[in-house]
């Protein structure tokens, strides 16, 4: 791969990596860590890549998720990052901004469920593009990202009221 | 599920907006692929603080061992080089008086 080549991928992919990178891990010096850590993965052994197999943003996004779960698991269990009785309950929004509260409540999903609505909610991918990225089965997506919702709306559920609801209407 | 509970969630999460990718990670990118003589010359590296501090207390111990050392062959080749005054005694062995020396 050469310069030009490298830098053309970086100043491509490098914001939707690190979006992603971000919502993942809610830091932004960690985040900068594991984006930087991916592109000189791929810089050292270009290679690796084959371009007949998918898109390079595919192949970064395969080595960006590994170092995030990577820095998730740090000895626990692979069912830990999708435990399925996983339930959230109600955050306790006092006194929270709303975009506080979103965040708040993404960093208590389970790993998979939070990667799954990141990449359906942000990143606007369709559930079979993210069953490919993420190497599992599209009933796997689709139940990830179900549970997902279903925790978000129990967390943020103040939130979602409508408008007027709490007080009734008025006349 | 109710379809404008969903809605209203989809409404709610694009609230949660990210940072702007940082400038540093260009430089740490672009600039972290130097070849291995530039990374001599210029390259730097991150030490935690107590390898660090083992490191200096290695290199002062080694400086003043050496140091101490030297003092101790300077003293060893002063002596071997000015010897003390020698004081000659005549070898006269003692006889018993009734054998012949």
């Amino acid at each position: 791969m050469t310069d030009s080549e490298f830098r053309e991928v970086f100043y491509s992919h490098k914001d939707v990596l690190y979006r992603y990178a971000y919502r993942m891990t809610g830091s932004r010096t960690g985040s900068e860590d594991l984006v930087q850590e991916c592109f000189l993965a791929l810089w050292r052994k270009p290679e690796r890549y084959d371009r007949t197999r998918g898109p390079v943003r595919a192949f970064l996004f395969g080595i960006l998720r590994n170092l995030v779960l990577k820095s998730f698991r740090d000895g626990r269990s692979h069912e830990e990052l999708d435990p399925d009785l996983f339930t959230c309950a109600p955050l306790d929004l006092g006194g929270m901004e709303r975009a506080d509260a979103v965040a708040k409540a993404m960093e208590m999903l389970p790993p998979l469920q939070r990667e799954a609505v990141i990449l359906a909610e942000y990143e606007e991918m369709a559930l079979e593009e993210i069953a490919r990225a993420t190497g599992a089965e599209l009933a796997a997506v689709k139940s990830r990202l179900h549970r997902g919702r279903e925790n978000l709306r129990r967390m943020l559920a103040p939130l979602l009221e409508p408008r007027g609801a709490l007080y009734g209407p008025t006349e | 599920m109710d379809p404008q509970n969903d809605v209203r969630l989809r409404e709610l999460l694009k609230e949660w907006k990210t940072p702007e990718t940082p400038a540093s990670l260009e430089q740490r990118v672009l600039a972290g692929r130097e070849s291995w003589w530039h990374f001599l010359l210029r390259g730097y590296v991150r030490v935690p603080v107590p390898v660090a501090g083992a490191a200096i207390l290695l290199i002062v111990g080694g400086f003043w061992r050496s140091a101490w050392l030297g003092e101790k062959v300077a003293t060893c080749v002063a002596a071997a080089s000015h010897p003390a005054a020698q004081v000659v005694i005549p070898f006269a062995p003692s006889c018993p008086s009734d054998s012949k020396c």
